[in-house]
């Protein structure tokens, strides 16, 4: 009598032009946020590939042999294999892809949809393993909203119109915005792991992603168009110090080859807990995005830490291995902190002096020259300082280098980056014997006067020295800073005229909406993507005062799981008296009546007759006709009937439900299809 | 849509049962049709057969008239007949010098009016006494029918060159309208087959007596109705009146109507109660006429009773 009666429960119909498009779209959609990662080409393979199954499918329909479809996957999963190269970790993501894409091929009928939005879902999903960032969250939406709307468009016929997608979409953004309440105290509420399940330190090792504990020529000059922000700082008590204080120091390096400067792995094995806050210093609090960098920078020099961090023998902070990757930390720094001032220690004074005798020959000479001419070391590195302000120019694009690489900026090109100075000022200074290191960190920043915050870009690494003088200790030289001042006090920005393109001029409509979704990201960071065990122990122990370790974790997962039964609990009551404004007790069990048998997919209008309806429920399950027909009978007895008969019991009807989920379940195990 | 409901018939039909076997043994294929025609008489209303020429509709009748064991005249509708063709018209009899009435067919148990769309007007009223008071007046005097009394007539929906359509309020005495359409393909065969006889509605037994069939309908007045019931023929009517494509709704009289043949079908189907399905059976033929679709709705009376049987929730 309805379209409900028309649902083959079993197997699933075929599916019409709209729902397949719609398939396609989700799919797209899907893969699309994936773009910022996977190889292009195969990319576009996976584009054309959507778009000709679409257009296949619209034009030609058939449906493709297995083996076809079978190929089609191997081909594609190779595709992948070659253009990713790996599929360990969450690369694996790429083959997830290619699946996805190849399971359009074989997508036929309602199940196949239903299994392309929900493998659609998971992929949205996957992308959060390489970003995190707000703009990932809102790229996912897109995905999602049409893997449900797909999902609700399998329930009725769909042309191939987009004002006819306006339904489906409808629906799934409803149910997602209802879902946003749930998403969120589950957010807050559901128990967190101390650690996360993979290390961050994937990423820091294919060294695209910001800066490594290595330098080599040319490094740093890779990531300077990176307009990425790398970190946020806030400074609680006031306003920043002056652009020429902003070093964010990360860590040092001490080992040359002559071309590129390490750190010994020993560095780090001694770790001293910074005090607590002392009285004086500026006190910030920084955010870092989670692959920025792989280790903490700080405001040069880090003096203590509220919350406890500790430092390695160079006083650079290292990422505490238990705090998994909440990258928001408090720091107070004091610029005019001196370090070690009276006594290197010998080892770390030869290895501060060390450097490769075969490398670099042309410097050595021009290094033992200078020096018998400057014998103090202030003015020996003073006069290193002037010699590149007056030769040298600083750019973005430098010559490459060979083995030589000291030698060879120093007498030909004459031209480079931040990492080509240090590199070359810590080699002379060491030449010299003036103990020296080479400094890792950011510098500049630009403030957002929304948020009151620095952003530090990715494009703001620097690397700078520091060198050891008798009675003052490390002292930090800028060679840059030298050749061009600029960069120091403006920013990379500054550079080539970078200003006008990438961050364009202050007061612009792009500004001022780039401040804006600057300050939105930085909220996101610091709610969504830092929020931690600690941050969930703190919000819990505000609700529900203090509870032991345990508990913690118990309680949010019981109240979680709590809310969600009761919320299914709630919504199946609803629906089992749906239909029942129903005061009196017949008309209350024929709505639970009908619920049962919508449950396992025969809809009913108000307006059918009960007898009907079992009927037409026993040609959907022949083998519970009988038990259908006598339980519609006895209701209509009782409430038609001439005398007063008793209802079915109620247990009646939960044996109904049960048997025919049974029978459902025999059934799909018997049509695999 | 309630044609596919499957109900089996009940035991204690008695005589009824025999009635309905005798006239599906004439009327090859229409069991449904046969069943709701004899509701319709078992719920003391009149029938009209509204379809094409040559698909059984004065055989009803007949079959309907002669199982019933009922004395049966037949007046074929003309665009001369004249009230006193029917009613019956008093005669100067030169022998007693008085006025002798001589009776029309109307005096009969059940009358079959063929065509009657193509009697004038006048005649068409005259017909509507009868049917609504069961009394006729001639010259002044009321004369009583006999009982029980029953109309079948027929029209022709098609061929309307020369007819006077029948007016709302004669339309609202049926109690029903029925459409017989053509038998299906395995009852055609057989009719084909000359399993079909002119010679068997004239041996066709009278299984039931006037008198039998009157016990009959005063028992079919007796099945109960549960206000559950009630508050869904209500609930029908109400929709009817709302309905946005419909003119006019369904009378208090076509709810009377609708208990009492539910009541008939209730009682044909061998239960002792009225059901929503029994409602629904006899909705749609009883609804049909009566419900005036507006000029511009996409639907006749037929789809019309349809929706509403669909839109209405059963209480």
């Amino acid at each position: 009598m309805s379209a409900a009666g028309k649902v083959d429960i079993a197997t699933g119909r075929r599916l019409d032009g709209g729902q397949f498009s719609l398939c396609c779209l989700t799919v797209l959609a899907a893969l699309l946020p994936h773009g910022s990662w996977l190889p292009l080409p195969f990319l576009i393979l996976l584009l054309v590939l959507i778009g000709l199954r679409w257009l296949q499918r619209w034009r030609w329909p058939r449906v493709w042999p297995w083996w076809f479809r079978n190929g089609l996957m191997v081909a594609l999963l190779v595709a992948a294999w070659t253009s990713i190269g790996t599929i360990s970790g969450t690369q694996g993501a790429g083959f997830l892809a290619a699946m996805l894409v190849s399971k359009l091929y074989e997508a036929e009928r309602a199940r196949d949809a239903r299994s392309v939005a929900t493998f659609a879902s998971f992929l949205v999903m996957a992308q959060f393993l390489f970003h995190t960032q707000l703009w990932a969250m809102l790229a996912g939406v897109p995905g999602l909203v049409l893997a449900l709307a797909t999902l609700a468009a399998l329930n009725e016929p769909l042309s191939a119109s987009l004002r006819a997608w306006r339904r489906p979409i409808a629906t799934a953004s409803r149910l997602l915005l209802l879902a946003t309440p749930i998403a969120l105290i589950a957010f807050a509420l559901f128990p967190r792991l101390e650690s996360p399940l993979w290390g961050n330190t994937g990423a820091f090792s294919r060294g695209q992603l910001g800066l490594s504990d290595r330098m080599e020529p040319g490094q740093i000059g890779a990531i300077a168009l990176d307009d990425r922000p790398a970190m946020r700082v806030r400074f609680p008590d006031g306003a920043p110090p002056p652009p020429a204080l902003r070093y964010f120091r990360g860590l040092t390096l001490w080992q040359t080859d002559g071309r590129s400067w390490t750190r010994p792995g020993w560095m780090q094995t001694r770790l001293d807990d910074l005090p607590p806050v002392p009285d004086y210093g500026i006190r910030h609090e920084i955010t870092l995005e989670r692959d920025a960098a792989p280790w903490l920078p700080a405001l040069d020099r880090p003096l203590a830490a509220p919350a406890g961090l500790a430092f390695a023998m160079d006083r650079s902070l290292p990422i505490p291995r238990q705090t998994g990757n909440n990258l928001r930390y408090e720091v107070v720094s004091d610029p005019t902190l001196t370090l070690e001032p009276f006594q290197l220690r010998p080892y770390l004074r030869s290895l501060a002096l060390n450097l490769p005798e075969d490398r670099n020959p042309r410097s050595l000479a021009l290094a033992l020259q200078l020096r018998s001419q400057y014998p103090d070391d202030r003015q020996y590195a003073q006069r290193l300082l002037d010699l590149f302000r007056e030769d040298f120019s600083y750019t973005l694009e430098p010559p490459p280098l060979g083995a030589h690489s000291v030698d060879e900026f120093l007498f030909d090109t004459q031209s480079g980056y931040c990492e080509h100075y240090a590199s070359a000022y810590a080699t002379l200074l060491r030449a010299a014997g003036i103990p020296a290191r080479v400094a890792l960190g950011f510098q500049g920043g630009y403030w957002n006067s929304v948020g009151e915050h620095l952003v530090v870009r990715r494009s703001d690494a620097h690397a700078w020295v520091e060198l050891w003088i008798q009675g003052s200790g490390w002292l930090r030289a800028d060679p840059t800073a030298a050749v061009a001042p600029d960069r120091i006090e403006r920013g990379s920005a500054s550079v080539a005229g970078l200003e006008a393109g990438l961050l364009g001029r202050p007061g612009s409509a792009w500004t001022w909406l780039r401040d804006r979704w600057d300050f939105m990201e930085m909220r996101w960071t610091d709610w969504i993507v830092n929020y931690q065990v600690a941050d969930q122990s703190a919000l819990l122990q505000r609700l529900l005062n203090r509870l032991s370790s345990l508990r913690w974790t118990l309680t949010p997962a019981g109240i979680v799981a709590g809310a969600v039964l009761g919320l299914l609990l709630w919504l199946g009551w609803r629906r089992y008296r749906s239909g029942a404004g129903a005061d009196d007790p017949q008309a209350r069990w024929y709505a639970r009546f009908r619920a049962v048998l919508a449950s396992v997919g025969v809809d009913s209008r108000p307006s059918e007759p009960a007898l009907q309806l079992a009927a037409r429920a026993g040609r959907h399950y022949p083998a519970l006709a009988g038990e259908l027909t006598a339980l519609a009978r006895d209701y209509q007895l009782a409430r038609y009937g001439p005398a007063d008969r008793p209802l079915p019991a109620g247990r009646t009807l939960a044996r109904l439900w049960l048997h025919l989920n049974r029978e459902r379940l025999r059934r799909r195990r018997q049509t695999p299809d | 849509m309630s044609q596919t409901a499957t109900e089996p018939v009940a035991q204690d039909l008695g005589s009824l049962s025999a009635v309905l076997a005798e006239i599906d043994r004439i009327v090859l294929g229409k069991q449904h049709e046969v069943r709701l025609a004899l509701a319709c008489l078992l719920a003391g209303g009149h029938l009209l057969i509204e379809d094409i020429p040559g698909v059984g509709k004065t055989t009803l009748a007949h079959a309907l008239a002669q199982s019933l064991g009922l004395d049966f005249n037949r007046v074929q509708g003309t665009s001369d007949l004249l009230p006193a063709d029917i009613v019956g018209v008093s005669v100067f009899d030169r022998g007693d010098s008085s006025f002798r009435f001589h009776p029309g067919p109307v005096f009969s148990q059940l009358l079959l009016v063929d065509e009657l769309n193509r009697a004038p007007p006048k005649t068409q009223s005259a017909l509507l006494e009868a049917m609504a008071e069961g009394q006729v007046s001639i010259d002044g005097v009321r004369r009583e029918l006999p009982s029980p009394f029953f109309v079948i007539a027929t029209q022709n929906p098609l061929d309307l060159v020369g007819t006077y359509p029948l007016p709302e309020s004669q339309l609202d005495r049926f109690m029903f309208s029925l459409h017989l359409g053509y038998p299906d393909a395995e009852a055609e065969r057989q009719l084909l087959a000359g399993n079909y006889d002119p010679l068997r509605l004239a041996d066709a037994r009278a299984v039931l007596t006037a008198a039998g069939l009157a016990a009959e309908i005063a028992r079919t007045r007796e099945v109960p109705a549960r206000p559950a019931l009630i508050a869904y023929i209500q609930a029908l009517l109400q929709a009817s009146r709302q309905h946005p494509q419909v003119r006019l709704g369904l009378s208090p009289r076509a709810g009377l109507a609708v208990l009492a043949a539910a009541r008939a079908w209730a009682r044909l189907a061998g239960r002792d109660h009225v059901t929503p399905q029994d409602v629904q059976a006899v909705f749609v033929p009883l609804a049909r006429h009566r419900l005036h679709p507006r000029v511009d709705a996409p639907v006749d009376g037929h789809g019309l009773a349809l929706q509403l049987l669909d839109d209405t929730a059963i209480p």
